[in-house]
Order: C-alpha cells, then structure tokens, then sequence
C-alpha cells in the first residue's frame, strides 16, 4: 500500500514538472526590434584669419592674435588705445560638422572689463557660401585685400562682390568669410586712453535646421 | 498483483542500472545525449515580413502640420531598416523574420523616423502579443512609460518611440493574430532636444508573444 502511494505521489510529480515546462516553453517567445541612432554634431570653425592696422593706427598701437586650440575664438591683443583706433578683422570660416550651421555674427568680449565694450563699435560684412574647392588665393574678398583700400577706416568696404545677409546657411565642407571693422568711439573716458585691450571674438555654433 | 508488477518493474531498473554501470566500467567514459522536444503541435511562429518602410518626417513649425521628408527638402539624417535572422516554420513552411533593424545616422533634434514593419503569423496556432520592452542594450537611457520615451539619468526624454496600432493587445483581428495573418504597425521615433552631438543611442524593443 505504502509503495503504491509513493508510485502515485512520483506520477503527480512526474506529470506537474511535464506541464510547467510545456507552459514555460510556450511562455516565452520573442522577436525584437533592434535600433541604433546616431547623432550628428555642427561645428563651424576659424580656418583662417588676418588682422590688419592701417599705418596710422601703427604709428602708436600695435596688435597680437592667436586662434583657440578648438578654433572656435580668436583673440586679440592691443596696446595704447586712442580715440578712433581701428582694426580689420577676416576670418574664413568652415563648418567641418555633419549638420548645416546658422552663419551669425560672432560673439565680443573684453578684458579688462566687458563694460569697455561700449567703447567699441563694429560692423560685419559676410561673404559666401562658397565650396570647399574654392580657391581663396585669388577670392577678391580674401585672397589680396589691403587696408585703407578694400577696407576703409569708416567701416565700410571697396568690394565689388556683394555681402550676405545674414542669417545664412552654411552646409557641411563649406566655407564663408567674415570681414569685421572694430573701432574705438571718440568719446571714450580719459582712463581709457593708452590702455592695453585684449579682445575675444567668439565663433557661434547654430543649427540651421 | 501490484506490489508484483512493482517488483518486476524494479527488477528491470536495477537491471538496467547495473548494466550501465558495467558498461561504464568498461569503457571509462559514457556519453549521454538527450534531445527532448516539446510542442509538437507545432511552433508558435510569428516573424516580421515585407513590407517595410521607413520614412523621415518632420513637423512644419508655421502649420504645425506632419510632413515628409525633412524640413525645407533637406537631406541632413538618413534612416535604414532591413529585417534578419530568417526563420522556417516547419509545419507551414512559411518564412519570417525574427529581428527588424533600424539604422539612423546623422540625427539631430526633432529628427523624425517612421518604421512601417509588418507582422505575420508563420505557424499554426492563434497568437497573442501579451508585453513588449522597450530598453537600452547599453544601459545608458531607461524606458519611461509615462512619455513612451527613452530617458536620460536626469529624467529628460533622449527619443520618444511609440507603435501605432498598440502591439499588446492590438485591435486589429480582434487582438489575436490567427494562423496566415497579418497586422502592419508603424514605429515612430522622434529625437529630442536632448539628445547630444556625437552620441550613439542604441535601443531594443521585445514583442513577446503566445498562443491566444
């Protein structure tokens, strides 16, 4: 009696784990859906630059530059600040992203103080787009412009070749120049005369879509 | 009369224990293979089959309304699905698929993706979406079911992913998908403004099925 009730409690068992695993099997079947993104970057960058002074402003100024690591802010360094000294400013400028970028005009800061930069006034010219191929060489907007002829001490310029309005777009490879005329206003306090400026001119990167 | 057939049927297991142990003895090494196959009514089968689209989308910012193709005709990301993983049911011998890849490069905010895929049932039986799991096979977004959207630590959505029609429990064919049947669905996946350059997201939806 004792062995037929084991037999049987061994048959239950037997029969229980059969059923659980049939129904496990039939629980669990899947199929997927795998996804990967992949994000774009923008990235518009100082490819090139020139910083003239005409002879006048030579005669008791001088200017230094150097261009950030990352390309992105060119800074410039000036001695002995007067009333109605100028500069020019060119950058070529590349968007080597993914994405096409918002050409705008850079971002100004200074040191000492940001409140000197309402002793400034600037004025952008923006040329462009123009291919990755092009030859900036013999670009009239680049390649052999002079100060005092292409780019006049009143901020405006000699070019036959129209500016962009801005904002425009810049696609991936291509490239734009920017001419800036920075100038100091006749009426800057007298504390500010013969000061040494450095000045930080900030590339923005925007997306343009 | 039992406790007979009992002590024959012992008997036999004792026999046959010993015999496997000599055997054992003889040769060293035994070698036990066992293949047991469960289901043979047949296998629950469902695959994805063509057709299958993807398509980018955007939103016009003046109508508000959803357009093809990307904003102002441009062509910035690009998205790529294809099906893998080819399975045979061996009763119907019908085909599907048991992965759908999705492929999107160059994305950026708002970038929109819709992937129309197409699911049938390959095998014999009555099938019923009963979960899916959306997930990061990277561990880096966590699914929020609240915004059907895939989430950075800080909680931000990274890319909303929804299905239309709902995979569980679908209304379409009375939520049950029968033997030869099929039900297109639509994905769609929309980067945020969150997402960051130069990232890599990856994500896996599990549609998990069983007999209606």
């Amino acid at each position: 009696m004792t062995t037929t009730k084991i037999s049987a409690l061994f048959m239950a068992l037997a029969i229980t784990l059969s059923i659980a695993g049939f129904t496990y099997a039939h629980w669990t079947e899947t199929i997927r859906i795998n996804g990967t993104v992949k994000m774009a970057h923008i990235l518009i960058d100082i490819k090139s630059e020139k910083v003239l002074m005409s002879k006048y402003v030579q005669k008791y100024s001088s200017v230094d530059y150097t261009v950030s690591p990352d390309n992105h802010t060119l800074t410039i360094y000036s001695k002995n600040l007067r009333p109605c000294w100028y500069i020019w400013i060119g950058l070529v400028l590349q968007n080597q992203g993914t994405l096409p970028g918002r050409i705008k005009p850079p971002e100004y800061s200074f040191d000492p103080p940001d409140s000197w930069g309402t002793y400034f006034e600037t004025i952008e010219y923006f040329y462009g787009p123009y291919s990755e191929n092009t030859g900036f060489g013999t670009l009239e907007v680049w390649g052999k412009v002079k100060i005092d002829e292409d780019l006049l001490s009143n901020g405006t310029v000699t070019f036959t070749t129209p500016s962009t309005p801005t904002p425009f777009i810049l696609d991936p490879t291509e490239k734009a120049v920017i001419w800036v005329w920075i100038h100091v206003r006749p009426d800057i306090p007298d504390e500010a005369w013969g000061e040494t400026i450095t000045l930080y001119l900030n590339i923005i990167d925007d997306l343009a879509i | 009369m039992k406790e007979k057939i009992l002590t024959i049927l012992t008997l036999i297991f004792i026999a046959m224990s010993i015999t496997g142990f000599t055997y054992a003895q003889w040769n060293d090494v035994i070698v036990i293979k066992n293949t047991m196959t469960f289901g043979y009514w047949g296998d629950l089968n469902m695959g994805f089959v063509q057709p299958l689209t993807c398509t980018e989308y955007h939103t016009d910012p003046l109508t508000g309304e959803l357009k093809p193709g990307e904003y102002q005709g441009k062509d910035v990301g690009n998205c790529e699905c294809q099906y893998t993983d080819l399975v045979t049911d061996d009763d119907t011998g019908k085909q599907g698929y048991t992965t759908l890849i999705i492929t999107i490069n160059n994305a950026y905010p708002s970038y929109e993706v819709h992937v129309n895929y197409t699911l049938e049932n390959i095998g014999t039986k009555p099938l019923h979406i009963n979960e899916t799991i959306v997930s990061d096979p990277n561990g880096i977004l966590t699914w929020n079911s609240t915004l059907s959207a895939l989430v950075a630590a800080d909680n931000n959505p990274i890319m909303y992913i929804t299905t239309m029609p709902s995979l569980v429990c679908t209304t379409l064919q009375d939520a049950t998908f029968q033997p030869e049947n099929k039900a297109e669905f639509e994905m769609v996946i929309h980067i945020t403004q969150n997402a960051e350059e130069c990232h890599t997201y990856t994500f896996q939806v599990q549609i998990m099925y069983k007999e209606a």
